[in-house]
């Protein structure tokens, strides 16, 4: 093969190159004349082979292009100082918004006696600017839920910071109460006790010199001052029991609920009550507490249970994922089921003073003990058909 | 036999008299001094003030303590007997009003020997000296020999 052999090789190498590229490319002369297309070119824009071929270039191109503008990148690229690096022509395609980015580079050679052509390249870029719109549109949206978030969160430093002063408030507030409540219930008991100190006296030191009536009055006074006792008592317990500090040791329930009904049955009160009670529930908690709350849970069985003729009272637990769910049934008066969250309200009472008397501060108390141990106590029942009190605390297990 | 006397530091007049009936009905025949605040107590227990001419080695038998006093508390009048060596290990009851007060812990941390609840009834008074080993101070019978 001789060297013009090889340099036609080349160049049929060179030709079909540019005709096959999948890019559809063209080449100007320096008036902007069509002088050479390539296929894809022609299929981009539904033109025959060399059809465009000295043609001028805007008559080929979309009418809704730009055409001043392409006139100016064209002429900057051909002059050698062309600002922007592409032209984007937009136009509608049967109702389709379609983009071609044109790409033109100077050729330091050209036709007839031009020292330049342009070799222009243009690509589909209609799907680019639908994603491109999606991504602004999603870029936007981002921007705005950022906004969106920054500003929930600025509200929430601000709520929290709200609710941690309104925290620091409530425990002033509840600090002061029970400081209130103890020392108006220490200031009370003075008084009492001389209400009912004498009272007795006058009972046992003038009682024969008294009739009946005299004698029934007095007991009203006796009986009302101990009632107020027992209520002051409890209300100083109240407080005591949120302010104490917990002295967490191993305690077994069975035990302290053995204890507590072998002193309800020594009472004397002539009851026969059925107690069953569960064997060895050991407990991590300030035994001292616990006594007070399991005390208050049995007397309530016990009381509630007093006009039912086969007295029942179960304490038991099962353990339920970590924590110990202990209880206490009877078959008692039970309550309205309606009413099962004013149960453990101080001073809120279900049942009239006449049939059951009680301060209505024991069950706030034995749940504010579970409280400060980290558990819950709520309650199950129905009128007539008996209670049943629950409290959860850790398991012994857990800690362990 | 002359028994030794019961001091009650107590400033409720009330709950002086109440004591004093119970005491009574008991039939314990110690004399009672009673002192209306904690210096008065602390006057009689050293032989001070209007005490200056009491005799400081006839201790009484034991004291009745309330811990709110008027001018010196009782959990004072409390630490500076345990400091001192004639009254170190005098005993001290606390009268309390409450059975589950965080005074009755104060007291025994500062050495008190027993509480008793206000009203002082007879049989608790009775309890606390039993428990104590004090029954025979309050006896009107002799002490047992050895004891």
């Amino acid at each position: 093969m001789d060297e013009q052999e090889q340099v036609g090789m080349n160049l049929n190498v060179m030709r079909d190159a540019f005709d096959l590229s999948p890019h559809s490319t063209l080449i100007l002369d320096s008036d902007f004349r069509v002088r050479a297309t390539n296929r894809a070119f022609c299929q981009m824009f539904g033109l025959g082979p060399q059809e465009a071929d000295g043609v001028a270039f805007i008559e080929v191109i979309p009418r809704q292009w730009d055409l001043d503008a392409l006139a100016v990148y064209l002429r900057a690229v051909l002059n050698g100082f062309a600002e922007t690096e592409y032209f984007d022509g937009t136009y509608n395609d049967g109702g389709r918004q379609r983009t071609r980015r044109l790409t033109a580079s100077r050729l330091e050679s050209g036709f007839d006696d031009d020292e330049a052509s342009l070799l222009v390249t243009m690509v589909d870029i209609s799907e680019l600017g639908q994603v491109k719109a999606v991504l602004d549109q999603v870029q936007d949206q981002l921007v705005a839920r950022e906004q969106d978030h920054i500003g929930q969160q600025q509200m929430m430093l601000e709520k929290n910071v709200e609710l941690a002063d309104r925290g620091h408030e409530l425990e002033a507030l509840n600090r002061d109460l029970e400081s209130f409540a103890y020392s108006v219930a220490h200031d009370l008991r003075a008084p009492l006790r001389t209400v009912h100190g004498f009272s007795e006296a006058i009972v046992e030191d003038y009682g024969d010199s008294l009739d009946e009536k005299g004698r029934e009055y007095l007991d009203r006074i006796l009986s009302a001052s101990e009632n107020m006792a027992r209520l002051i008592e409890d209300l100083l317990s109240l407080s005591r029991v949120s302010q104490a500090a917990l002295t967490f040791e191993e305690a077994d329930l069975s035990n302290i609920v053995h204890e507590l009904v072998g002193a309800l049955r020594d009472s004397g009160d002539g009851r026969t009550v059925d107690v069953t009670i569960v064997d060895r529930a050991v407990q991590h908690c300030d035994t001292n507490l616990m006594r007070i709350a399991l005390d208050n849970l049995i007397r309530n069985a016990w009381k509630f249970t007093q006009h039912t003729p086969q007295a029942q009272i179960e304490f038991g637990f099962r353990d339920d994922s970590g924590m110990r769910v202990y209880f206490v049934r009877d078959n008692g008066a039970g309550f309205d089921p309606n009413y099962a969250d004013k149960l453990f309200l101080p001073f809120h009472r279900l049942h009239s003073m006449r049939d059951f008397p009680g301060t209505g501060l024991g069950l706030s108390l034995a749940q504010r003990i579970i409280t400060r141990h980290g558990g819950r106590m709520w309650a199950d029942g129905k009128e007539d058909e008996g209670a049943t009190f629950y409290f959860s605390l850790p398991s012994l297990q857990k800690d362990e | 036999m002359q028994t030794r006397p019961i001091l009650l530091v107590e400033d409720n007049p009330d709950d002086i008299s109440l004591t004093l009936r119970a005491f009574e009905k008991g039939n314990i025949a110690n004399r009672v001094i009673v002192a209306e605040d904690g210096e008065e107590a602390l006057d009689y227990l050293f032989s001070r003030g209007k005490y200056a001419d009491r005799d400081p080695s006839s201790a009484p038998a034991f004291v009745l303590l309330d811990l709110k006093l008027p001018k010196v508390d009782g959990i004072e009048v409390l630490k500076e007997l345990r400091q001192n060596e004639m009254t170190k290990t005098l005993p001290v009851i606390i009268l309390t009003s409450s059975r589950a007060d965080v005074d009755v812990m104060n007291g025994y941390k500062w050495g008190a020997n027993s509480y008793i609840q206000k009203p002082v009834d007879f049989t608790q008074f009775i309890e606390a000296v039993k428990q104590l080993g004090l029954y025979w101070l309050v006896l009107n019978e002799a002490p047992p020999t050895g004891k």
